[in-house]
């Protein structure tokens, strides 16, 4: 024991190098930490200050972590419970009616009482309230009536006869110093809860050589106790009081520091409302005020960051059976989405029992969200504080800082699964695999960096980059070329971080739950069995903000792993229930997708079957439209929808145009859904000076495919070639040749090779297009799909018009496939290979024919 | 640049004692090769060939009594066995790096005698190289020690020839250097665990331990090779010294820690997933399950200079090494080869591993379930000609697989099909029970209330 005192005196230096690097201190060092704070207290902390950091690792300013929670106790008329670092103090207040004493007849009565039990500290001993509890008492009373925070003539109900009686009663569970600024926000807040009185901020300071912010109570004790603090009373920027009840002198430098940390740190207070900040965001703005259905009932998913509840998605609720319909669709969403609240489609306040259930599994807030909408689409935004609604103002956050300020994080990785071909074999592996997973031993690799993340049992929560970075800079870090271009045009807006899964194969040396058994091999015999053996590729998102720090993301991970690990489970189990293939026999692999559509503006995630055709799996993607309220007339959750991570031409260029604000009897109709930008020389063929109607064709068919209308290949020129010479409108001669195609080869190809019919318009002259405008915004708004528009010895696509209803003025957007330089943005931006066009731009003498691809209702 | 080795100054000792005795010795040279120093460990007398080690070799043996005590009359077969065992009993990272001889003739002059060293050699490596999991060999390096003490002169003259590349391969002379001081040593201590279920699939000539240890040693080396290592938390530059690691820790201040045996260091392994399964759900038919499970501890030492890298794969051959020498010993050990006996549930229990110590570092030895610390001492005097007391063998690295644990799976497996139909069958005692009690009461109701009953059926009929 004694050698152990001697050698550990030197410590502090080691401390103080790994506070630094901000490694978590192994248990060791905390054990040495409170022997030393007991051996040598004085010395110990000496040690640290002269190292400009405190025992707990803090800086001199640093504010412990606070927590509060608001009427917590039911009985009390108002409560309210903080935790300050380790300092925990609830308080309750009771009202009463009293008359008010004779000298002051219109004022009402504050009585405050702290009580420091045995419970919170071992400094303190049962009986009469010790000394400190009573200058502590007497220290928040003079506080809350000096600072004037309360009006106590508002307590005043009729002069001299009746008046409010606040009988506040604090109790500190846990004293860990600073009480006296944890008894004045629970305080506060308390009184808060009840009406909106304005706030009032307080800091302690301990004192030393130095000033200590929020001290601990060995920080105060080596200080001289908790007369020594100085308190500083603010209240909205102003100064409202100062106390100093004994200990050292403060140099004037000092106090005018320490006035200054405290105003600081008053506003972070202020900061610290009681129930979480709201927004939503545009998109479900959107689809609330669109949705048109019968059911009076939908779930809203968000997020929590930075205490705000963000929604960003919902989903409409059908009752139709037992199963929870949102338990199931969570599963498709990002993980961090959590169910944070039910909207409602009628006017009234009321709750059923079926959307209170929902209400009642709503782990992500305390607060469940509460939505009305009333018949004339008005949102109303209600927190449900202890059964009470409670109608608060949200924020709208805007598409653009949607995706800036939120990134996705795609974890990958493969899972070899090998198990009995039966539902409950099935079942115990993948619950197993969750298991492991969630056990904390698995590590993540961040893809193309040396950043690994560990779970909570290491010592170390990351590696390979400091502790505090945030996901932002880790992106930015890693794509150092990206943000620079950032600032100009921005078409892939969808920023994923790659992530994969490593898992622990060792044991942990100084686990106590280290089995060391050897190896040994336990066969046992089953006859007749039959398993399946299968790489489970699990790919799976969560969305985070960009400020998310790298050593929260770990849960995160392992959260979106369980999802994605469901979901396949529930694919699988779906095919073993199946007729035919209950065996297992015919089990096929589970595939992943993930989906974007433009209405929700967060991603769906789908497992299917591998090679089980789209048409046979309508009736899922149906119910998957209803739930989601989207429209049935189209594809959106067909193979071909799925996001594509990675396409090395360019995606809808046409969205880094930058937007001007409209003239009012505008109409723009642009196109919809995402396609390919083909134009002259890609994929290393020279189709320079008679290719622009292939490549004005495969942008369209690229456009099919990732509609999901089709699942086949965009087509090559000979291809294009062949299928014109199959269909006999061309000899064979035209094979191979560099003959330049019109828009009715373009629609023969697109009916003969996607089964699509078009409508052809024939335009005299350029100028006469202009009467086609109507049936073009019309074409847009119907199908979406882009325009195929060949004139004299030109193509060019048509990818969105501008009409305006009193000049008659028509603008078109063309993308042109006589580009020939790199698929760069910028250059494709500013040279105007993609952008708005007046109608002079159509040759006046040639004739056009326009070539509108049509779509039939499908999903 | 001429190889250098380093070797401890017992070995110097341990050598002249041989010589002094005036007999022929031969023996391993045990040592590690890093990029920075290579160093020497051990020397390890091959023990004599016992001649009834088989009686249809009686007669053979008996020749070659006289022939024992020279060099020629060596078996390269018993050499290359002794190399064998004595690699079962390495820490990844150190190797069987040549032999050692002590007579009175000039080895490398004569060319009979310096051809029979050749093909010892030669037979040593390829011998060492049959099994790939067992590491027998040092992959950078080809060319094996021969440290040759003269019985007469007592001078030493260390050479090294490359084997396995034929006879004619050139002698180098090696700088053997003793050192005075202890060897430094950094241990990385690291428990690599197994649980992984496998299907038994039985092929048309029947599936053999043997067999099945080979797969489960084949799909471990792939996921450890594949593996990420950290050390002590942290993933570590490859090309740093493990010295530096350890000095980075420690603060300028407590340079007298330095004194202090390096501290062991924390490994852990990180295996990731990678895709070796083609694209398709594999539908198979199997006659049960094999449940692997276990740890394999692995405590390897490394010179302090030596990269992380090396560090990084010494820790992984240790641990396949340790696999593949279980796996070895238990199979030869094996009467019945059969996979699946009789039995419902059969279990295979590998020896485990104990460490023993050797100069400044440990080597390893297994001992079977129900063997004794004692059996270790026996196999480290036989092949290491080392002299060790039993409180030195450090037994709890791991601990013998416990059967309660066996049997309780046993009984897991037998209950299962047990539970479904005694829960069934007392739900259907139930109902029927109910029903019964149901029937009593109607009828007791009836004869109790009979008269009445008799008396208003008599009223109803006469009404009508």
């Amino acid at each position: 024991m004694i050698t152990t005192k001697y050698k550990t005196a030197s410590l502090p230096a080691q401390i103080q190098s790994m506070s630094s690097v901000k490694t978590k201190m192994t248990r060791a060092v905390k054990f040495i930490k409170t022997l030393n704070t007991l051996i040598h207290p004085g010395k110990f902390f000496n040690d640290y200050i002269s190292r400009d950091i405190r025992p707990d690792g803090r800086k001199f300013n640093d504010q412990r972590n606070i927590k509060l929670n608001v009427n917590a106790i039911k009985t009390a008329d108002a409560s309210a419970v903080v935790k300050c670092g380790n300092t925990t103090v609830v308080c309750g207040i009771k009202l009463e009616l009293a008359k008010p004493k004779a000298e002051e007849p219109d004022v009402g009565f504050l009585i405050t009482n702290v009580e420091l039990l045995p419970l919170c500290s071992s400094k303190f001993r049962p009986g009469p309230p010790s000394d400190h509890a009573q200058v502590v008492s007497n220290v928040v009373s003079d506080i809350v009536t000096n600072s004037k925070c309360i009006d106590m003539k508002d307590l005043c109900i009729v002069p001299d006869k009746l008046s409010w009686v606040l009988y506040c009663d604090m109790v500190c569970l846990d004293y860990d110093g600073s009480v006296v600024d944890a008894c004045l926000i629970t305080l506060m807040s308390s009184l808060k809860s009840h009406q909106d009185t304005f706030t009032c901020a307080w800091f302690t300071h301990c004192y030393k050589s130095v000033t200590l912010t929020d001290p601990t109570a060995y920080e105060e004790e080596m200080c001289g106790g908790v007369g020594a603090n100085l308190i500083a009373c603010w209240n909205k920027g102003q100064l409202c009081g100062v106390f100093k009840f004994g200990g050292s002198n403060l140099s004037t430098e000092n106090e005018k520091e320490t006035l200054a940390l405290a105003k600081q740190k008053s506003k972070l207070v202020e900061k610290l409302k009681m129930s979480p900040r709201l927004k939503i965001s545009k998109y479900v703005i959107e689809r609330l005020s669109k949705i048109d259905t019968n059911e009076t009932t939908g779930c809203l998913y968000g997020l929590m960051y930075d205490s705000t509840l963000l929604v960003v998605g919902l989903s409409l609720e059908f009752f139709e059976d037992e199963k929870n319909t949102y338990r199931q669709l969570l599963l498709h969403l990002p993980a961090e989405i959590e169910l944070c609240g039910v909207v409602k489609f009628t006017g009234s306040l009321s709750i059923e029992s079926k959307p209170k259930e929902i209400l009642q599994n709503v782990d992500i807030t305390d607060n469940p969200l509460f939505i009305i909408i009333n018949n004339e689409k008005d949102i109303k935004a209600h927190f449900l504080v202890h059964d009470k609604f409670e109608e608060t103002p949200f924020e709208v956050l805007q598409p653009e800082d949607l995706w800036k300020q939120f990134t996705y994080v795609r974890l990958n990785t493969i899972l070899p699964l090998t198990c009995e071909a039966t539902m409950t074999g099935v079942k115990n592996i993948m619950q197993n695999k969750r298991k492991k997973i969630a056990s904390g031993q698995v590590s993540f690799h961040i893809d193309g960096s040396s950043v690994y993340l560990f779970g909570v049992d290491s010592d170390v929560g990351v590696t390979g980059t400091s502790v505090d970075t945030d996901i932002g800079e880790l992106i930015d870090s890693l794509n150092p070329e990206q943000s620079s271009k950032k600032k100009k045009n921005i078409i892939n807006k969808v920023e994923v971080m790659p992530v994969n899964l490593v898992m622990k194969a060792t044991k942990d040396m100084f686990s106590d739950k280290l089995v060391k058994t050897a190896v040994k091999m336990m066969t046992t015999q089953r006859k007749p069995a039959f398993c399946i053996s299968m790489p489970l590729r699990v790919d799976t998102l969560a969305l985070v903000h960009r400020n998310t720090k790298l050593s929260e993301l770990y849960n995160v991970l392992v959260e979106a792993t369980c999802r994605s690990l469901k979901l396949l489970e529930s694919v699988l189990l779906e095919q073993l229930g199946q007729e035919g293939i209950g065996d297992g026999a015919g089990l096929r692999l589970p595939e992943t997708f993930h989906y974007l559509p433009q209405e929700l503006g967060h991603f769906i995630t789908r497992v299917v079957p591998k090679d089980i055709p789209d048409e046979s799996m309508e009736k899922e993607r149906r119910i998957l439209h209803e739930q989601l309220g989207l429209s049935v007339q189209r594809p959106i959750f067909r193979r071909g929808n799925a996001y594509n991570f990675i396409i090395s031409k360019l995606v809808n260029p046409h969205e880094a145009i930058t937007v001007h604000s409209l003239k009012p009897d505008v109409r723009v109709a642009s196109v919809r859904g995402r396609y390919i930008y083909y134009h002259y020389m890609q994929d290393n063929f020279n189709d320079d000076g008679w290719g622009c109607a292939y490549r004005s064709m495969q942008t369209i068919f690229s456009w099919f495919r990732f509609q999901g209308y089709t699942s086949v290949e965009i087509p090559t020129h000979r291809e294009i070639q062949q299928c014109l010479v199959n269909i006999g409108d061309k000899p064979t001669s035209f094979l191979g040749s560099k003959q330049w195609i019109g828009s009715t080869e373009v629609m023969f190809c697109l009916e003969t090779l996607l089964g699509v019919q078009s409508r052809i318009i024939f335009a005299n002259t350029g100028s006469e297009l202009l009467n086609y405008t109507p049936e073009l915004v019309h074409h847009f708004e119907k199908h979406g799909s882009p325009i195929m528009i060949g004139g004299g010895v030109l193509a060019h696509t048509i990818i969105g018009v501008e009409y305006n209803n009193i000049t008659n003025e028509t603008r078109y957007l063309i993308l042109d496939p006589h580009y020939t330089g790199v698929d760069d943005i910028n250059t494709v931006i500013s040279k105007g290979w993609c952008g708005w066009k007046n109608s002079d731009f159509w040759n006046k003498t040639a004739h056009y024919n326009l070539c509108l691809p049509q779509t039939k209702p499908s999903i | 640049m001429v190889r250098t080795v380093y070797s401890p100054e017992y070995c110097l000792q341990y050598l002249e004692q041989y010589a002094s005795q005036e007999t022929f010795v031969l023996g391993l040279i045990l040592g590690q090769i890093s990029n920075a120093r290579e160093n020497v460990i051990h020397l390890a007398r091959t023990p004599e060939e016992k001649p009834a080690e088989s009686s249809s070799e009686a007669s053979f043996t008996s020749e070659k009594t006289e022939l024992e005590h020279n060099l020629l009359g060596v078996s390269e077969a018993w050499v290359a066995d002794h190399a064998r065992h004595v690699t079962r009993m390495l820490p990844g990272g150190i190797f069987v790096q040549g032999i050692f001889i002590t007579s009175d003739e000039d080895i490398f002059e004569d060319p009979n005698y310096f051809s029979k060293v050749r093909a010892v050699l030669n037979y040593v490596y390829k011998a060492l190289g049959m099994n790939q999991f067992m590491y027998g060999n040092y992959t950078n390096l080809n060319e094996k020690l021969i440290l040759h003490m003269s019985t007469s002169t007592k001078v030493l003259t260390c050479k090294s020839i490359e084997v396995g590349i034929g006879k004619n391969s050139a002698i180098k002379p090696v700088d053997w250097k003793f050192l005075p001081k202890h060897q430094q040593w950094q241990r990385l201590d690291c428990y690599y665990e197994f649980d992984e279920v496998y299907p038994v699939i039985v092929k048309k000539s029947g599936i053999s331990v043997k067999q099945q240890f080979q797969q489960i040693l084949e799909s471990a080396h792939k996921t450890i090779s594949s593996s990420v290592m950290f050390i002590d938390g942290e993933l570590k530059d490859g090309s740093e010294a493990l010295e530096q690691l350890v000095k980075k820790k420690r603060p300028k201040s407590s340079a007298k820690c330095a004194q202090d045996a390096p501290k062991s260091m924390h490994v852990s392994l990180f295996v990731p997933f990678e895709n070796s399964l083609p694209e398709t759900v594999e539908y198979l038919e199997c006659d049960g399950s094999i449940h692997f499970s276990g740890v394999v501890s692995s405590s390897v030492f490394m010179y302090p200079k030596a990269t992380v890298s090396e560090a990084i794969l010494a820790v992984k051959q240790d641990i396949i090494r340790s696999l593949a020498s279980r796996f070895t010993m238990h199979c030869d050990a094996l009467i019945d080869d059969n996979l699946l006996p009789e039995e419902k549930v059969c279990f295979n229990e590998p020896p485990r591993r104990v460490l023993v110590p050797v100069g400044s570092l440990y080597f390893c030895d297994y001992l079977f379930p129900g063997e004794a610390p004692a059996e270790a001492l026996l196999s480290v005097k036989e092949l290491l000609d080392l002299q060790i007391t039993e409180s030195e063998v450090i037994c709890d690295v791991e601990t013998p697989a416990d059967t309660s644990e066996f049997d309780a799976l046993d009984r897991d497996t037998s209950s299962e099909e047990l539970l479904a139909t005694p829960q069934e069958a007392s739900q259907f005692m139930y109902i029927t029970g109910i029903c019964f009690a149901m029937l009593v009461l109607f009828v007791s109701i009836i004869i109790h209330y009979y008269d009445a009953i008799v008396h208003f059926i008599s009223n109803l009929v006469s009404r009508s």
